[in-house]
């Protein structure tokens, strides 16, 4: 979708505030995409993955007067949220959803950089932080993937890559970090 | 800041849900004391941790998710105004049956206060009427010239009474300034016949000033009355005087 045509994210969050269904529309034909290859990633379950999918755009019609103004921010929630609820999912913890809930408050979120989400385009961004994973070692994307997309954490990771524990979360953090340069640089 | 240096290393793993439990527990227990620099610290690798979400494979999603969307948000929205005028419609009904049962409660009591009054009122009426009809007989009788002003002395320094006889009309007996009878007994009237014992022409009390307007039906041995007679008698009178007669005035 062009930039200009692009209506500001916090004033789709006030139109949705009040109700406006017009405004969910334009949200969940924006973002529905990558949402739901998220999700689809982490369950591997067509099914799994639409239940959530509409769960977490539901949550966001349900929580839209708590979002304030900050950028960048919308996408972030709904990814996160995204990813949680497929997790959950994943480890049958169902219970813990309505504790991440809680963790994932829409003002939880500050953007990495100004501008971050409104001045690279979906599909930009996504080229870019493919560009970017793939410039690191392989050993540091698999790491960083078997945690965001598995939900391992850094000694589970350690144990299937049989690699020291030190190592996996050097790996993690440092490719992390570059991902969060590269980024703030392309804006 | 140094508890702040210990955890700076954390931000992106933290985010990433990569911490093992001791050091997540440990972090949690640091934020929850409301670090502000590590909460930054935090919010800014969650919103580079969610990026990673472009490294999945696209994928399109079904057209039955948007249309579920749509359809489940309508639906609350209906249920959400539905319930909103049912609530006012059923406080509405609510209030005007209250208010309907307090109306006719508070309309009961004006009703019967107002079968009270008109129950007085037709009590007063009928007492004045009764009254009216007295005084109309006591003026027929002190206005007729076959009355006969009877004057009943007393036998002790009690002031005179004055009695006007008229056989077919009654006795009217009046008074001032007279005496209360002791105690809760009564003066008793006596019709004193030529022959025979006294009859009872009922019994009074002055009022509270002392004065007395007493009016009497005719008994039927009135043609033959000597004189009458005033006793004090028990509460209720008695059927002959039971104390000598106060006051005695002959007929002529």
């Amino acid at each position: 979708m062009p930039e200009g045509e692009r209506l500001h994210e916090s004033a789709l969050m006030q139109q949705l505030a009040r109700r406006d269904q017009s405004a969910l529309e334009m949200l969940y034909d924006r973002y529905s995409r990558t949402v739901y290859s998220l999700v689809l990633r982490i369950t591997r379950q067509a099914a799994v993955a639409e239940e959530i999918v509409q769960d977490v755009f539901l949550s966001l019609w349900r929580n839209a007067h708590r979002y304030e103004e900050p950028r960048g921010r919308l996408s972030a929630w709904l990814l996160t949220l995204a990813r949680n609820r497929a997790l959950d999912h994943l480890r049958g913890k169902h219970a813990k959803q309505q504790q991440r809930e809680e963790e994932l408050a829409p003002d939880s979120f500050v953007p990495a950089a100004p501008d971050l989400a409104e001045t690279v385009d979906l599909n930009r961004r996504a080229e870019k932080v493919r560009a970017l994973m793939s410039a690191l070692p392989e050993t540091h994307q698999r790491a960083i993937e078997l945690a965001f997309f598995d939900g391992m954490t850094h000694s589970e990771i350690a144990e299937k890559m049989q690699q020291p524990l030190g190592t996996i979360k050097s790996w993690i953090r440092v490719g992390l970090l570059r991902l969060r340069e590269g980024l703030e640089q392309a804006t | 800041m140094s508890a702040c240096k210990q955890f700076e290393e954390l931000y992106e793993a933290f985010a990433l849900g990569a911490l093992d439990a001791g050091e997540r527990a440990a972090f949690e227990a640091h934020l929850v004391r409301g670090c502000a620099t590590c909460e930054a610290g935090v919010a800014r690798a969650r919103e580079v941790v969610a990026q990673l979400a472009y490294l999945a494979p696209g994928a399109e999603p079904p057209r039955s998710i948007k249309h579920n969307l749509l359809a489940a948000v309508q639906e609350p929205k209906q249920r959400r105004i539905a319930p909103v005028w049912l609530w006012a419609a059923a406080a509405a009904v609510a209030l005007f049956s209250i208010y309907n049962i307090r109306e006719t409660q508070r309309l009961r009591r004006q009703i019967e206060l107002s079968r009270q009054r008109i129950d007085q009122e037709q009590k007063r009426a009928a007492e004045l009427t009764t009254q009216r009809a007295e005084l109309e007989q006591v003026l027929a009788i002190l206005r007729d010239p076959a009355t006969q002003l009877v004057n009943l002395k007393a036998n002790n320094a009690q002031p005179p009474l004055r009695a006007y006889w008229h056989e077919k009309a009654g006795i009217v007996l009046t008074a001032e300034n007279l005496p209360q009878p002791q105690g809760d007994h009564t003066f008793q009237l006596w019709v004193v016949p030529k022959k025979g014992n006294p009859i009872s022409a009922g019994i009074f009390r002055p009022n509270a000033q002392g004065g007395v307007v007493y009016h009497t039906l005719p008994a039927a041995q009135m043609i033959n009355a000597a004189a009458l007679a005033i006793t004090e008698e028990p509460v209720g009178g008695r059927p002959q005087p039971t104390t000598t007669p106060i006051w005695v005035g002959p007929l002529t």
